[in-house]
């Protein structure tokens, strides 16, 4: 379709010209002779390009041009004006005029200007499909991986997010719910509203049903403030029921509730406030068995399974193992100002061959680790911990100079050897523990211990203030 | 003879287009004239308040635009002069050269078309 140019002046003599100059372009035009017809026809065909003359019978031309930046900030504006004074084609410029054009012009100059105006407007055209596709980074796009298990998913959950439709997401432990729920949300025409993520698990029993309704001030021993729940904080956007099968059976019944009612009522209030939230819930056990044992409410089970959608696995996503781990590895290598390329390729065959029963949130863990551990420029077997080598069946233990060497002495391999589950400890201890030995085998020199950690300086002095190592010395 | 080249490169069309404009800048500058002697010695307005100037500025720009910078020029010096605050004389004056200026460029067109 030709290229539809809008032109507005007051003088019909100006609009011919005009019309004969850039029709033998082949650029199809329409014209406005007053300030309210160009304001009507703009509004009934955005045109490409706007030719504005600065002085009309009803209108300033300046206000029109800010009119039209409120209607269609797109769509490039040439300024016509017989007026020569810089003043003039300044203010233009500023009000957002995409170029000028001094009275007489001169046909060629006319073609030119709206030929570089076109251009002008499919470039802000593709900024904006551009930052369109940033902000879906946040998205589904922030959901890595390419193996048909995971695009499938991702293919019900952009269906999931064109509705207010109750979503169940179901899948193990690690597999990303609540990434999910937050892709459903952004991708969704709620995604300028809040996200409020609750997990039903987390949160001590005594206090989730004020978590989730809010309550009244004095209702109840300890509520010295009113507390607006989390159902109301999600008005107007999503909330996040994450671990919904550990919710005790009476607050089932509450939930149930406000799904079918669409009002809360917080503790000791007797008001019911609606509201409209739309409800994502997630659960890694199976409502479904459970609601038929009887420890779900069925009728619960029934209103929020209606658009279930269940993550895979890691072990079933292939290859997409090793996309995830070279993401973690560049952003946690960025964070922690190390220069990491990757993996070996012993490394990655570790990574392909481990059975991932902690799923994303596991394999997160490990990179993390290994980039703080890592001083060689690719992450190497010996950064991996030793139940991941193992569990993907090999055996730890190097000869020494290899370049996967453990390098570690036969007392620890055998301390190692001794260890059981139970003596796993969270990662943040684990790493406070790496840190504070740097500290006090570098004698408490932060800047020499980080640069042995090969983590960089601002990153150690913001882990001594968090894990309160300052005080330790 | 600018004004007739300019005719053969951009084709009969734009030729046309040139008698068109002159035959309604003539029309607007009878309405300057007749504006002039309804005021009468007074300084000429029109609808407005602003019809005089209004046509001055237009054919000012519009001129130029279709190849006849000549009725440009005068144009120009008339809004000059009268948002100067020029005398009816100086005005008159004027208008007279740009009813010359413009007759003869219809002269030229006709000269060209044939």
């Amino acid at each position: 379709m030709a290229e539809k140019i809008l032109l507005v002046d007051d003088d019909p003599t100006i609009l011919r010209l005009l019309e004969h100059a850039l029709g033998r372009e082949g650029l199809s035009t329409a014209t406005a002779e007053t300030g309210a017809e160009a304001l009507e026809a703009i509004a009934s065909q955005p045109p490409d390009v706007v030719v504005l003359d600065l002085v009309l019978p009803d209108a300033s031309g300046r206000d029109l041009l800010a009119q039209f930046q409120d209607i269609c900030p797109h769509v490039p504006v040439v300024v016509l004006t017989a007026s020569d004074t810089v003043d003039d084609i300044v203010e233009c410029m500023r009000l957002g005029a995409s170029d000028y054009l001094q009275k007489p012009f001169d046909q060629t100059r006319v073609v030119t200007s709206v030929r570089n105006a076109l251009r002008q407007g499919e470039l802000r055209a593709s900024v904006e499909s551009l930052s369109g596709k940033l902000r879906s980074r946040e998205g589904f796009a922030a959901i890595i991986g390419s193996s048909p298990p995971i695009r499938h998913t991702v293919d019900f959950l952009s269906r999931a997010s064109t509705s207010d439709v109750v979503v169940l997401l179901q899948g193990e432990s690690g597999t990303g719910k609540e990434v999910a729920a937050r892709a459903i949300h952004t991708e969704s025409g709620r995604r300028d509203g809040p996200f409020i993520a609750v997990n039903c698990g987390a949160i001590p029993e005594g206090l989730i049903e004020s978590e989730l309704f809010g309550h009244e001030r004095g209702s109840f021993t300890g509520a010295t403030a009113a507390r607006t729940g989390s159902f109301e904080q999600a008005n107007g956007g999503t909330i996040f029921l994450d671990e919904v099968g550990e919710l005790r059976m009476d607050l089932q019944v509450r939930l149930l509730r406000v799904l079918q009612e669409r009002v809360v009522r917080p503790i000791g209030g007797s008001e019911a406030r609606s509201i409209d939230v739309r409800v994502i819930a997630a659960s890694n056990r199976n409502l479904q068995q459970e609601a038929a044992r009887g420890t779900f409410r069925e009728d619960l089970y029934y209103r929020l399974a209606v658009f279930p959608i269940t993550l895979p696995p890691l072990r079933d996503r292939g290859s997409d193992v090793l996309l995830l781990a070279d993401a973690f590895a560049i952003r946690c290598a960025s964070e922690a100002g190390k220069d990491i390329a990757g993996f070996s390729p012993e490394a990655r065959h570790v990574l392909e061959q481990y059975h991932w029963p902690g799923n994303v949130r596991e394999l997160q863990n490990i990179v993390e680790r290994a980039a703080i551990l890592e001083d060689g420029p690719r992450i190497s077997v010996s950064s991996l911990p030793e139940s991941v080598v193992r569990g993907a069946g090999l055996e730890p233990r190097r000869a020494a100079g290899s370049p996967d060497s453990y390098g570690v002495g036969d007392t620890v391999a055998a301390a190692i050897e001794s260890m059981t589950a139970d003596d796993i400890v969270p990662m943040d201890e684990e790493e406070r523990r790496i840190i504070r030995r740097a500290l006090e085998l570098t004698n408490w020199d932060a800047q020499e211990a980080s640069r042995r950690l090969r983590i960089g300086r601002a990153t150690i002095y913001r882990k001594i203030e968090r894990y309160g190592l300052r005080t330790a010395k | 003879m600018d004004k007739v080249s300019l005719a053969d490169e951009f084709g009969d069309e734009f030729a046309e287009l040139q008698k068109e404009f002159l035959d309604t800048t003539r029309a607007r500058v009878h309405e300057l004239v007749r504006l002039l002697s309804e005021a009468a010695g007074k300084t000429p307005v029109g609808k407005d308040g602003d019809e005089f100037r209004r046509i001055a500025h237009s054919v000012r720009g519009s001129g130029g635009s279709y190849g006849f910078s000549d009725i440009s020029e005068v144009a120009g010096d008339l809004e000059k002069a009268y948002l100067a605050g020029a005398t009816t004389k100086r005005l008159a004056d004027l208008v007279e050269s740009l009813e010359n200026v413009v007759a003869s460029s219809i002269e030229q067109a006709l000269l060209g078309a044939e």
